[in-house]
């Protein structure tokens, strides 16, 4: 069952969106402006040692990041409204599933699509 | 919706034809028949049935509720054999309208679906890919 | 030649809206519609309704003549859920009425099937109106909600939860608590 897209050239308008997991911190705006509530995230906040401020400050990290494919329609507003770049377009298409499940896809997937 | 009213092609890879039925339902068509037109070394329009091939049933575009029934009796009409391959967003889960009064949140609720194909609409490329796939074989 | 709209002000009390739409009461609907035919909109283009939130539905009509050099657009506030239907004036707009009729519950007095037209006849509910609830957004919750961090100050009252856009406030995720 392969999974991994195939790279079909440049021009390739709906390609697929791949995500770079370090410049993600998980502000959650792409997943408050995504029409079809396609991308789940989850993050957990720990204090933040930077710094020597007089109150205690905490970042917020992120955990998972899941695009679903099959709901997704490909309309690029969370690679628009992304704050920090975080989301892109890569002139690939994602592979067929022979689950529904199938077509989610997690950290580990989308930033492989971004590093190709 | 007879199924021998649907366009068929074959589709011949090597040592295996698979007997493709569209159900062209909204604007994938274009690229399911992109990828039909494209790909003249993969499919042939045929209208006769293909002895022993392998039937698929490729349902792309959005499936609305009313028009429901007619895609299952399509599938019916196909044998109880037949693949059915799920084309874009709409077909695999509603996609831009999952939260539509009317349109049904994906063909699997009501049919077993062999190859979910990702996309809105998904390239001709996707087409094959999945058709590929479903004989087994690597592209 | 006479505008249709002062056709239509001539002959029932109504003002010029925006838009050039003349608006006249739920009780004037056929008269309004009936002078302009005899004013020359022979052309029936369409009729629906409109859910302004009020209790109940606007409904807009638009009429034209045939070389559509003019065109006008009716619009009434309902003052109830029935209205004679215009059939009997334009049978055009007998479709037209049988998806209002769904979409919008508006029950149209005297047409000749008022069956619906494009939901089958188990469809319950009116879907266009603002009232209709979504199941698909009813039974799933709104990813955008932070896990942590929106959702304790939520249970103190002290913020106010971000709704996704579009999405009514009546229909937000309840509290856990």
């Amino acid at each position: 069952m392969p999974t991994d897209p195939i790279p079909t050239g440049e021009a390739v308008p709906h390609g697929v969106i791949a995500l770079d997991p370090g410049a993600c911190p998980a502000c959650l705006v792409c997943v408050r402006e995504c029409p079809v509530w396609c991308i789940t995230i989850t993050s957990h906040d720990e204090p933040d040692a930077s710094g020597d401020d007089r109150r205690p400050r905490t970042k917020t990290l992120l955990d998972t990041f899941e695009i679903d494919f099959g709901l997704c329609m490909y309309c690029g507003i969370c690679v628009d409204t992304c704050p920090f770049d975080a989301l892109s377009w890569q002139p690939l298409t994602n592979y067929p599933a022979d689950l529904a499940q199938g077509l989610k896809h997690g950290i580990g997937e989308l930033d492989g699509w971004r590093q190709r | 919706m007879a199924a021998d009213s649907l366009r068929t092609w074959r589709f011949r890879t090597t040592g295996v034809v698979l007997e493709v039925h569209d159900l062209p339902l909204a604007c994938c068509a274009v690229e399911t028949t992109s990828a039909f037109a494209s790909r003249p070394d993969l499919f042939e329009e045929v209208t006769v049935p293909i002895a022993n091939a392998i039937r698929v049933l490729l349902v792309s575009g959005t499936v609305t509720d009313r028009l429901l029934p007619a895609v299952m009796e399509a599938a019916r009409g196909l044998g109880p054999d037949v693949k059915v391959v799920s084309f874009g967003s709409c077909a695999n889960t509603g996609g831009p309208y999952w939260d539509s009064y009317s349109v049904t949140k994906g063909i699997d609720q009501f049919l077993p679906v062999a190859r979910y194909v990702p996309g809105c609409a998904p390239p001709p490329e996707a087409l094959v890919s999945a058709l590929l796939d479903l004989v087994g074989q690597s592209s | 030649m006479t505008r249709l709209s002062d056709v239509v002000l001539q002959s029932v009390s109504g003002e010029l809206g925006p838009d050039a739409a003349v608006v006249v009461a739920a009780e004037d609907w056929l008269a309004a519609l009936s002078s302009v035919k005899r004013a020359g909109a022979i052309f029936f283009d369409f009729l629906t309704g409109v859910d302004s939130g009020t209790e109940f539905i606007q409904l807009v009509a638009h009429v034209a003549t045939p070389e559509g050099t003019e065109r006008l657009t009716l619009v009434t506030q309902l003052t109830s859920s029935v209205v004679d239907s215009a059939t009997g004036i334009y049978p055009g707009a007998n479709w037209h009425e049988r998806e209002t009729a769904e979409m919008f519950g508006v029950v149209f007095a005297g047409h000749p099937r008022l069956d619906p037209l494009l939901l089958g006849v188990d469809f319950v509910g009116h879907p266009l109106r603002k009232d209709f609830a979504l199941a698909a957004r009813a039974t799933r919750p709104w990813p955008g909600l932070a896990s942590d961090a929106e959702a304790a100050p939520l249970r103190s009252g002290g913020r106010r939860r971000v709704p996704p856009a579009g999405v009514p406030a009546t229909w937000e995720v309840p509290n856990a608590d």
